[in-house]
């Protein structure tokens, strides 16, 4: 049954990927626009061989890993102070709400002037991709938390700060997941596109260096390389609420 | 009047006109639509000239699009994508777009050289580039490929290099971002006219550089050679009347690049502008690309040169 | 345990309240929804503000934080931990006073012994059905070793047989530890059966105050009408489950059976 499940959920790719190299190998558009399937799984080859591909994905994914977890681990602090305590979260709230809407990628010209362009530039726009989300979605988490499940525990001789750590950050914990989960996802995204603007390494970087040298095959498999990391990132944090959450939801 | 009286009159002004209208068939000229596409600087001269002159309509050739792109990189890709059939295109991109098999073909050149590195104050030799920060345009660009043999020629350590398109690295130079530009001119007299100094020119790094082409699609030289020839024909005559007009030529550049007619007048005076081009300075450019890993070897020159329209134009 | 007393308590629903719970008296408040029952016991707890003095054995307890006065609550939706298991529900109070992990294991399983929910110990309160649940709150609640039982109408969600056991097993063991329980409900059955007092509170007013009046009932004649009701009670409850070999129910070591 669960190989019949796989192989269903396999048919659609495997269908698309037939449809791609047919249009490519019938010539229906030209290559150098459009290149096959199979002309690009030779050109992962040769790039994953040569080393290219994983120095590239690697600077990427330091950039993704530090601006991340500076942002969500902001996020999250601030987070318990803003939705634990309402003189926080009324003298946050409003700056906040202020610079919430703008777009991770609306700071980048701004911040090619004041960090310039180098390593921290990329990481800075992640730490702001990631922050806000995770911020509100722990503000929150610690907000929808029971309030009679929070007199029970003042009931039961616990202090503020024990309720703090032993049932409402426990209890905000899926919403915080939610937010670390998507925010991952989104922090691949905005590397790809800080590494576009100048900075010489990463997918970001491969990929515009094939543009400028008309490679839409090196293009593609940055894009898939790219599909995996952000679903791979993803489902770590689907895979660690689980574990967190260990059965009790 | 009588009824026949009346529709002989008519016969015969009707009969006029067909033979009017059949006899200067012939005089007027068949309309010809292309897209075409030039870049933003002084390399495109002659079709800068040639467009304000109305020279273009004069030979009936008519463009439905006329674009102009920042870069030779993105006017490759605009060939790709098949949104033009004609550009006036630095010779690198061109050899890019035909390595990865854009059917084109360079039908003519428009002039030599036309690079230089700008530096800013400090930097008084070539050895004081190493550790510094040079801004540039994108790989397999000539401004590209002449920063790289600058680099293997003296040996120099611990470059940086910025990519970015022209006009943000002269603001680039201005803000201190970068120490140096490699530009393309008309770019490259402009970041000197405001107090930076031209270092190197490409004249010093490679002789006889070919620098901007005119290239064709293919299936335009299939199709209506006749617009080709009058394309070639068209350039040639541009050419000739820059030769000849720096001073008028260089008040229509400044007008169209939003520049000083000064600058463009300096900055002409260092590109030779020319639509002879050679097989060997072409498969030059094709070789080094190949040594820079930009396109794979086996290309030969005279894949993508097309020159009997140069050929016919001269004997004419 | 304490004598609790409340004088001129006021607040958004109560105006001048003066009243007192005698030491291990059962006191039933008996009244319909909104009459101000919860907000009797939050008082009580600490869990609102009001105006007045809350003493406990003639000490006023209204500047001691929740978390010291020493009560155990039952809530109306009984609030367990969802994020914890039964056990770690019912010991959490000893792992915040810092007992050793021995110690709550041993005060825990013996809670459980007592609410005879021993093999519910790993579950989580999602899979408890409405009656566990309300034994792991109570177990909960008493492991705090509380002066004071504060009960928020805890045999709402439960169907009838249930409830009668359930209101058997806390009386005997309130009476069995002698704990002053306040006890909440607008059910008339739940006061007659528990209320050593019965005070009849609407709109943030007592109206009436009934002493013994039902409990006097416990004569042998409806003790033995009791027994009989359990014998043919249909309910699969804890009590039924410790019936002995022969199927006496008079051999059994069971609270609820032993009137």
């Amino acid at each position: 049954m669960k190989i019949k499940s796989v192989l269903v959920g396999m048919l659609p790719v495997i269908g698309f990927v037939i449809i791609w190299e047919s249009i490519a190998q019938l010539k229906l558009v030209p290559k150098y626009i459009f290149p096959s399937f199979s002309a690009v799984m030779i050109e992962f080859y040769h790039l994953a061989v040569s080393g290219v591909l994983l120095d590239n994905l690697l600077s990427s994914l330091f950039r993704v890993l530090a601006g991340f977890l500076l942002g969500s681990t902001a996020g999250i602090v601030v987070g318990i102070g803003m939705g634990s305590k309402e003189s926080v979260n009324k003298s946050f709230h409003p700056i906040f709400s202020l610079l919430y809407p703008i777009p991770a990628l609306g700071w980048a010209p701004l911040l090619m002037v004041w960090i310039g362009i180098n390593d921290l530039l990329p990481v800075a726009l992640i730490f702001l991709c990631s922050f806000f989300p995770v911020l509100y979605n722990t503000i929150t988490g610690i907000k929808s938390v029971d309030r009679e499940v929070i007199k029970a525990a003042r009931t039961l001789g616990a202090s503020d700060g024990k309720i703090l750590t032993t049932v409402i950050l426990p209890l905000a914990i899926p919403n915080i997941f939610t937010g670390l989960r998507l925010e991952a996802g989104m922090a691949w995204r905005v590397v790809i596109a800080a590494e576009m603007v100048a900075i010489p390494t990463g997918i970001g970087a491969l990929m515009i260096r094939s543009e400028s040298l008309l490679r839409m095959d090196v293009i593609i498999v940055c894009l898939m390389v790219l599909s995996v990391m952000c679903l791979a990132s993803e489902r770590f944090f689907q895979f660690a609420e689980k574990r967190f959450t260990n059965g009790w939801r | 009047m009588k009824i026949s009286s009346i529709f002989a009159v008519l016969l015969v002004a009707v009969a006029g006109i067909l033979c009017v209208v059949i006899f200067t068939t012939g005089c007027v000229q068949r309309q010809s639509d292309v897209d075409m596409a030039v870049e933003f600087n002084d390399h495109a001269a002659c079709a800068y000239v040639a467009k304000e002159r109305g020279w273009y309509k004069d030979e009936g050739i008519n463009f439905t699009a006329y674009e102009s792109y920042a870069t030779g990189i993105r006017l490759a890709s605009a060939l790709a994508r098949g949104d033009i059939q004609v550009a006036y295109i630095c010779l690198s991109p061109a050899i890019l777009a035909y390595s990865r098999g854009v059917p084109i073909k360079i039908v003519a050149g428009t002039h030599k050289y036309g690079y230089g590195l700008v530096v800013s104050p400090g930097i008084t030799n070539i050895s004081d580039l190493e550790g510094k920060t040079i801004g540039c345009v994108r790989e397999g660009a000539p401004a590209d490929l002449l920063l790289n043999r600058l680099i293997e020629e003296y040996n120099l350590k611990d470059v940086k290099i910025r990519r970015m398109n022209p006009l943000k690295q002269v603001v680039a130079l201005e803000t201190g971002r970068i120490d140096a530009a490699f530009l393309p001119e008309h770019h490259a007299t402009v970041a000197e006219s405001k107090g930076f100094h031209m270092l190197i020119k490409s004249q010093d790094l490679w002789q006889d550089m070919q620098g901007s082409v005119l290239v064709v699609k293919a299936d335009l030289i299939e199709n209506d050679p006749e617009v080709v020839r009058k394309l070639v024909k068209v350039t040639q005559k541009a050419t000739s009347w820059v030769n000849e007009n720096p001073d008028r030529a260089s008040i229509i550049l400044a007008n169209v690049l939003d520049t000083k007619p000064e600058v463009i007048n300096k900055s002409m005076s260092r590109l030779n502008y020319t639509t002879d081009i050679d097989v060997e300075s072409v498969q030059e450019m094709i070789d080094y690309m190949v040594k820079l890993g930009y396109i794979e070897e086996g290309l030969k020159a005279e894949d993508i040169l097309d020159t009997k329209f140069l050929r016919d134009g001269k004997k004419i | 345990m304490p004598t609790i007393e409340l004088r001129n308590i006021s607040n958004y629903v109560f105006s001048n309240l003066n009243m007192k719970v005698f030491d291990g008296e059962l006191l039933v408040f008996l009244g319909p929804n909104g009459a101000g029952k919860t907000t009797l016991l939050n008082i009580i707890a600490g869990l609102v503000d009001y105006k007045g003095t809350v003493l406990f054995d003639g000490v006023p307890v209204d500047k001691k934080p929740t978390n010291e006065r020493q009560i155990g609550y039952l809530f109306q939706n009984l609030a367990l931990f969802p994020h914890l298991d039964v056990a770690s529900n019912v010991g959490y109070s000893l792992r915040i006073r810092g007992k050793k992990k021995e110690e709550i294991a041993q005060e825990v399983d013996e809670l459980l012994k007592l609410m005879r929910i021993e093999h519910l110990k790993q579950r989580y309160p999602k899979n408890l059905s409405g009656g566990e649940k309300q034994r792991v709150a109570l177990a909960r609640a008493l492991a705090t070793s509380p002066r004071v039982l504060l009960l928020d109408e805890p045999f709402n969600s439960l169907d009838n047989g249930m409830c009668k056991c359930l209101r058997r097993e806390i009386r005997q063991i309130q009476r069995k530890m002698g704990i002053t329980t306040v006890f909440v409900t607008h059910n008339l059955a739940d006061a007659e059966e528990m209320g050593d007092r019965i005070v009849v509170l609407n709109e943030g007013k007592i109206k009436q105050v009934t002493s013994k009046m039902f409990n006097d009932a416990m004569d042998n004649g409806n003790r033995a009408q009791r027994f009989q009701d359990c014998l043919h009670c249909t309910v699969d409850c804890y009590c039924k489950r410790s019936k002995s070999k022969e199927g006496d129910y008079e051999s059994v070591d069971s609270p609820a059976c032993r009137m």
